[in-house]
């Protein structure tokens, strides 16, 4: 999900969205969000970046359930295809 | 968009399979959304964000955001990471990148210039099947064609030349930054003692760019916003004999915004997005405990 913002306890701290426009909220590349730029998952790498795995590494293979609770084998699946592997951080948020 | 590139789209997070399976109803997902709740592939692939400790534990095991892309092999050709979260790379930036040159489509804006030298400079748009939105990087392509024997410099050049330079006129809240070149090959010219590197025939010169929170204001009214960018080329032509004179060209682009895809939380609602069709705050719920059940050292 494309999203700016984290959430932490929502029920307790009500940020109203002018409020997200404050300096301490509003990062380099001027994004607002509900929580302080110094959360650490709003922190930015300037070092070691992109991470990850080296382009010409084989895609390790693996085994974990899609969203309908099948277990699937990811190279199985991808069979002879090109593929796309998108690491997001979540749904809810 | 994948598919007819013959591309198939998987993804992974740290979200629940009930999670997964609410959002892609809601949202009429039809690839394979990958729960990994410990982060073992996380883990694997070398994407866990490291900046999270375990006590801050409702984000601890998340990734940097970004993409792998593989060949028919399933080796990594290509990776997608961008420092900033938001900024991340769109389904065509992906699909030109595996096919090695981008093309615009139907839904691209695009515009187009030819001038008595022959040079055709075309300028699109590529990212969000056209459209704009807060957060997510698109690109802005400027294609020169050139007839045969005629080429185009790179910097650095001899004092008095004038080398490829592409500037944007954009609305404040619009950010780039020159993405791609193509290389260059090199050119020894008498009289010159460093070779020259120049582009022939056709290159296509990339520009990233994104929108961020400044633009918000923009979705007030009623119809949906569209903005403007001007797109100044300068370049100098030249044959074997003989240069041109420097010219520029202006390209216009207009692109129209969309909305950005948020949870529904009654809290952060706004004209720029639409909401999530999926329980949003339950789900939330669901992973707190999770989240705090697997962290037992948290501090929160």
């Amino acid at each position: 999900m494309q999203l700016v913002v984290g959430l932490i306890d929502y029920k307790r701290r009500k940020i109203r969205g002018i409020a997200m426009a404050k300096e301490e909220f509003v990062d380099e590349f001027g994004f607002y969000g509900p929580m302080p730029i110094s959360s650490t998952h709003r922190t930015i790498p300037k070092r070691e970046f992109p991470p990850g795995l080296a382009a010409g590494e084989l895609a390790p293979n693996f085994r974990l359930k899609n969203q309908f609770g099948d277990l699937i084998d990811f190279h199985v699946d991808r069979g002879n295809s090109k593929a796309a592997l998108l690491f997001f951080r979540s749904v809810v948020w | 968009m994948f598919n007819d590139a013959g591309i198939k789209l998987y993804a992974v997070s740290y979200d629940d399979q009930e999670a997964l399976k609410a959002y892609a109803l809601g949202q009429g997902i039809e690839f394979t959304l990958f729960s990994d709740p410990e982060s073992r592939v996380i883990r694997r692939y070398g994407v866990l964000n490291t900046f999270i400790e375990t006590k801050d534990d409702f984000y601890f095991g998340i990734p940097f955001p970004g993409t792998f892309l593989l060949d028919e092999e399933g080796v990594i050709v290509d990776k997608l990471f961008r420092p900033h979260l938001s900024t991340r790379d769109s389904g065509e930036a992906m699909i030109d990148r595996m096919s090695g040159r981008s093309l615009h489509e139907d839904d691209d804006p695009f515009d187009c210039s030819l001038e008595e030298d022959g040079i055709e400079v075309s300028a699109f748009y590529r990212g969000g099947r056209g459209h704009l939105r807060i957060g997510p990087m698109s690109r802005l392509m400027v294609r020169f064609k050139m007839p045969p024997g005629i080429h185009v410099y790179d910097k650095p050049v001899p004092e008095g030349m004038v080398p490829v330079s592409i500037d944007l006129e954009a609305p404040e809240g619009v950010r780039w930054e020159p993405g791609e070149r193509r290389s260059t090959r090199s050119l020894q010219i008498a009289g010159i003692q460093e070779a020259l590197q120049v582009w022939d025939d056709e290159v296509e010169f990339e520009t990233l760019i994104f929108g961020n929170s400044t633009l918000a204001p923009l979705y007030e009214s009623d119809d949906l916003p569209s903005i403007t960018i001007t797109i100044n080329v300068r370049y100098q032509a030249c044959d074997d004999q003989k240069c041109f004179l420097p010219q520029s060209r202006k390209l216009k682009l207009n692109i129209p915004m969309g909305k950005t895809v948020i949870p529904d939380f009654e809290e952060f609602r706004r004209a720029s997005a639409t909401t999530v069709k999926m329980d949003s705050v339950a789900h939330w719920q669901k992973l707190s405990a999770r989240q705090k059940a697997q962290n037992p050292d948290s501090t929160s």
